[in-house]
């Protein structure tokens, strides 16, 4: 038994539909604690009150290919703590070491500073390239790590080896730090040298637990939805030669 | 026209003034009118007075202002305001980032400043407020009074009534009475001589300020609270300290952390140093029947039986961080390949790829017939990432390059004259420090490759890819990772190379690390079950 | 980057282009459409590259301007100038190039990845004390066994782990490994039907 991945797009595409239209109004949307968005939201509160501001690392991962959408889970984020920091005295900082997540970061500060009336707040070097490379950007952004006027740092993106710099910088320096990404070895790292880590499928909840949208939660359910079917599938594939003798279910 | 000095008042008027007494004179008195204000003032004798001091005289008789005068004052506070209609909001609304609900709001907040601050004051002669053409944001506040003026309009006005919604804004403090003020500031006392004889409150003929006196001391100091003037210091703290630049922003690792770190660093780099310095070469290599590296033999077995001259496609995705330790694993299979006579042709996704394997190639393996003549192809930077690999994949002859390889059109070369597509190449090796990059090239050129695709990669990168080996079908044939794979690669051809030499550092400073994290994780744990103290969880920012 | 095109125009090209390349790895006979789209798609991160290049350029001079830590600002904005006309010049293959980039950069980013290697195992020896759960035992057991069964340790061959515990530990973070895969790719699958849906705009529309 297998499922095709043209079966899999429309069956995902469908459940989001669906949670979009069906959940839109449903009290009982509870999704498990993730002590790491608790943290963060913790830190963004903080950072408005004490006048500091928060690091969203969006990694060095480019939009042409699997990692572009852990960089658009960071994005996400990047959207709602300026929405809630907007207040602030010193609006987040985006830190990316590839071109086009640049000009997305700008772009998505600029709008939302638009929508809440406050263009004028914006400026280019909220959101910025430290370095071209994996390290030169992790070195990049260590100054901005040590600078007293940043709380924390949440690191959502593609990040390879160099997170390791950034996170373990942010914790000599007693700053906040989470992170994830779309790599297992990146993920190991953080789980070692970040406060909070995500792990797994996590960072694509990113935008669920900060109430970016309907259709955040909604695709957030689809993929736990098809998680489970994807388990059923493997278990039934696992135990069918047990009841079909030798025959293997293809 | 100038006076001339004479006894006779009369002589000295001019003749216009002249004139003009003759005709008063013949006219009634009641019907005399008030005098214009641009009128000069014309000197009269003390049996003669003229009209205006007339009616300077009645002024002063009088105690309150007639409804009729007060009714012409009106009029003429009118006239300030402006003569075009006010625009209703609706036609002047603007579009604002707020959300409409919160437009509407303070509208219904504001109606106390609006009836104090006269029309005059924020709307221009053509109903604009001049503010509104400083920022856009600022020309949003007209628009919240704008429903209280659009009632305003639907109002008749009768040009001898008062509206009502006048008398409601019409600053009575603004406008005082003036009367009622100078009578305060004139001299009390009666003029005594010349023509204003009999007048009280009449100016003096020399001002005030040539008169000498000491003048009144006002006192500069507040009467303020103990408690006031205590708030008072603390915000001007505040504000002085907002424009003052902070001494330093940088945070600071504290000391014994700080000086931990250079331990634990001087310790690994130490145990790495020392094999590399005596040149040991002490600790066992793997065996050529280990399970483990069985992947790795899969390589060696497909290289021995190319034939010579076949065309081999390199992508070496590496990061210059990871080339130390791609360096050993791929300088064994590559030398494998040049043993063979392999024509190479490498192309990479990370544009520091292209210059990295020209080191690697003149670093290590310049001794090779093909390298020192330059008789291999570097294809160059393929930017655009997986999109760009999926078009290589596709089309390779097609896909865009950069710019360099472009300029010497590579596909010229004896090497990949006959290669049309990526099947056409005799083997796929993948040499990449992330199993991402990997995974990249088995999905998007697995498919393609019927020989299946060859992989050297870092240690960290091994678990990850390992899964594409047990694959039905295999996409990944053969891979050879990180150290140990460059060390049972070498010995597997009988060789000594990078693998050998920094097997025994790689073995020792592991060994360091494990004590390391031991040593430290108890001394950690130590700390923990001792009481923290209080000044140690503001450690880092206080430093 | 203000390009003055209203939201719904940008939202519309980003579906309609999302759904074209969709749709071409679906069904035959769109593969060139496909390959032309991916072509513009590469040059534009080509493009973007510079535009990189060039906001790392900016954000360094805007430092020398209001000197806030002008030196290390401005021996970058020298060597990235100098470095970038060395480049035009003589070319990527230039022996000046070159020899910037083998004894400047790589060093100097090999360097970062050892610096890289204390502070992870420093991170490691702090693990202790920052979790005490039973996962961060389950994590550091695990850690000491792939370390043990890597390579020999100190010049001694531990056949414990590289032959008997390490193999165990390696089927199962494969297996881990398998598990976590699927659901970051799944993940991945819901945010990119998300952007196609136009539901999730991060291009600011």
């Amino acid at each position: 038994m297998s499922i095709s991945p043209e079966v899999l797009v429309a069956l995902a595409l469908f459940f989001i539909l669906l949670f979009s239209v069906w959940g839109r109004n449903n009290p009982r949307r509870v999704f498990r604690s993730i002590k790491a968005f608790k943290e963060l939201q913790r830190n963004i509160e903080l950072s408005v009150e004490d006048g500091s501001r928060l690091q969203i690392g969006l990694g060095s991962g480019g939009l042409l290919g699997p990692q572009s959408a852990a960089a658009f889970a960071g994005l996400t984020l990047l959207r709602q703590v300026a929405d809630i920091a907007s207040d602030s005295d010193q609006p987040p900082i985006a830190t990316t070491g590839d071109g086009a997540l640049m000009l997305l970061a700008q772009d998505t500060l600029r709008s939302t500073y638009r929508r809440l009336g406050i263009r004028e707040q914006f400026n280019s070097k909220l959101g910025r390239v430290t370095g071209l490379t994996p390290f030169s950007h992790a070195a990049g952004a260590l100054p901005l790590i040590l600078d007293r006027s940043v709380l924390g740092s949440a690191l959502i993106g593609s990040y390879g080896n160099e997170v390791g710099l950034i996170a373990g910088a942010s914790q000599r320096a007693n700053g906040f730090t989470t992170g994830g990404s779309d790599r297992l070895s990146t993920q190991a790292i953080l789980f070692a040298a970040a406060d909070e880590p995500l792990i797994g499928e996590e960072i694509y909840a990113t935008g669920a637990y900060t109430n970016a949208g309907a259709a955040h939660q909604a695709s957030l359910r689809s993929q736990d939805l098809l998680r489970w079917i994807l388990i059923a599938l493997l278990i039934i594939t696992a135990l069918a030669p047990l009841f079909e003798g030798s025959q293997i279910v293809q | 026209m100038s006076y001339q000095s004479s006894q006779d008042p009369e002589d000295r008027l001019p003749d216009w003034l002249k004139a003009l007494r003759k005709r008063q004179s013949e006219e009634p008195k009641e019907e005399a009118k008030p005098a214009q204000p641009s009128q000069p003032p014309a000197a009269e004798g003390e049996d003669t007075e003229p009209t205006w001091l007339r009616e300077i005289r009645e002024r002063h008789r009088r105690e309150q202002p007639t409804d009729e005068e007060l009714l012409a004052e009106e009029r003429a506070l009118t006239d300030t305001q402006p003569t075009a209609p006010i625009k209703p909001l609706e036609k002047r609304r603007i579009e604002t980032p707020f959300e409409p609900i919160e437009l509407e709001k303070p509208v219904e907040k504001i109606p106390e400043p609006v009836s104090k601050i006269p029309d005059w004051l924020t709307l221009d002669e053509h109903g604009e407020s001049s503010a509104a053409e400083e920022t856009a944001d600022e020309f949003t506040q007209p628009e919240k009074r704008t429903p209280a003026f659009a009632d305003m309009e639907a109002e008749a006005l009768s040009p001898g009534e008062l509206p009502s919604w006048l008398q409601a804004i019409r600053p009575s403090e603004t406008f005082p009475e003036e009367d009622n003020r100078s009578e305060e500031m004139l001299p009390s006392s009666e003029e005594t001589a010349g023509p204003l004889a009999g007048l009280v409150g009449v100016l003096p003929a020399e001002p005030e300020i040539v008169q000498f006196g000491k003048p009144p001391v006002f006192s500069a100091r507040l009467d303020v609270t103990e408690s006031q003037a205590r708030h008072a210091a603390a915000f001007s703290r505040l504000v002085a300290a907002e424009g003052r630049p902070r001494e330093d922003l940088g945070r600071q690792v504290a000391l014994p952390t700080r000086v931990l770190n250079w331990i634990i660093s001087a310790a690994v780099f130490l145990a790495v140093l020392f094999p590399l310095i005596v040149q040991s070469q002490g600790t066992p290599r793997p065996e050529v029947d280990a399970v483990q590296f069985a992947a790795s033999t899969n390589i060696f077995n497909a290289i021995d039986v190319l034939p010579p001259n076949a065309p081999v496609l390199i992508a070496f995705e590496v990061q210059p961080a990871l080339y130390g330790e791609l360096s050993a694993p791929a300088a064994a299979v590559l030398s494998h390949l040049l043993d063979k006579q392999a024509r190479l042709v490498f192309i990479s996704t990370q544009p520091t790829g292209p210059a990295l394997a020209d080191r690697l190639l003149q670093e290590h393996l310049s001794a090779a017939p093909s390298v020192a003549t330059g008789d291999y192809v570097n294809l160059g930077y393929l930017s655009g990432g997986m999109a760009a690999l999926r078009s290589f994949t596709s089309d390779p002859r097609t896909a865009t390059l950069s710019a360099a390889a472009a300029v010497q059109n590579p596909w010229q070369s004896t090497s990949l004259l006959a290669v049309g597509q990526l099947r056409d190449f005799a083997m796929v090796f993948v040499i990449t420090s992330e199993a991402e990059d990997g995974r990249a090239w088995i999905e998007q050129a697995g498919s393609s490759l019927p020989q299946g695709l060859y992989i050297v990669g870092s240690t960290q990168s091994a678990p990850l890819l390992k899964p594409y080996l047990l694959s039905d079908p295999p996409t990944l044939r053969g891979l050879v990772d990180g150290f140990g794979g460059a060390t049972f690669y070498e010995r597997l051809r009988n060789t000594d190379g990078l693998g050998r030499t920094y097997w025994d550092a790689f073995s020792y400073g592991l060994g360091a690390i494990v004590l390391l994290i031991l040593l430290g994780g108890l001394y950690s744990r130590l700390i923990h079950l001792r009481p923290e103290k209080p000044a140690a969880q503001t450690e880092g920012k206080s430093a | 980057m203000r390009t003055g095109i209203r939201a719904p125009v940008s939202t519309a090209v980003a579906i309609a282009v999302g759904f074209l390349v969709l749709i071409s790895l679906l069904i035959p006979g769109l593969e060139d459409l496909r390959n032309q789209i991916l072509n513009w798609a590469i040059l534009l991160a080509a493009i973007a590259l510079l535009l990189g290049l060039a906001n790392l350029f900016q954000v360094h001079f805007n430092k020398v301007r209001d000197r806030e830590k002008p030196v290390y600002s401005s021996i970058l904005l020298v060597a990235m100038l100098v470095t970038f006309g060395l480049t035009l010049w003589q070319g990527s293959q230039g022996d000046v190039p070159k020899w910037i980039f083998n004894n400047l950069q790589l060093p100097i980013e090999t360097g970062l990845m050892a610096v890289l290697a204390v502070s992870l195992t420093i991170a490691a020896a702090r693990f202790f004390q920052s979790r005490s759960d039973l996962m961060g035992f389950v994590f550091i057991g695990a850690l000491f066994i792939a370390l043990l069964a890597a390579a020999p340790v100190f010049g001694l061959e531990l056949p414990i782990f590289t032959q008997v515990v390490g193999p165990i530990i390696n089927s199962l973070s494969i297996s881990a490994a398998r598990g976590l895969l699927i659901g970051v790719g799944l993940g991945t699958l819901a945010t990119g039907l998300r952007i196609l849906l136009g539901a999730d705009r991060p291009y600011g529309g």
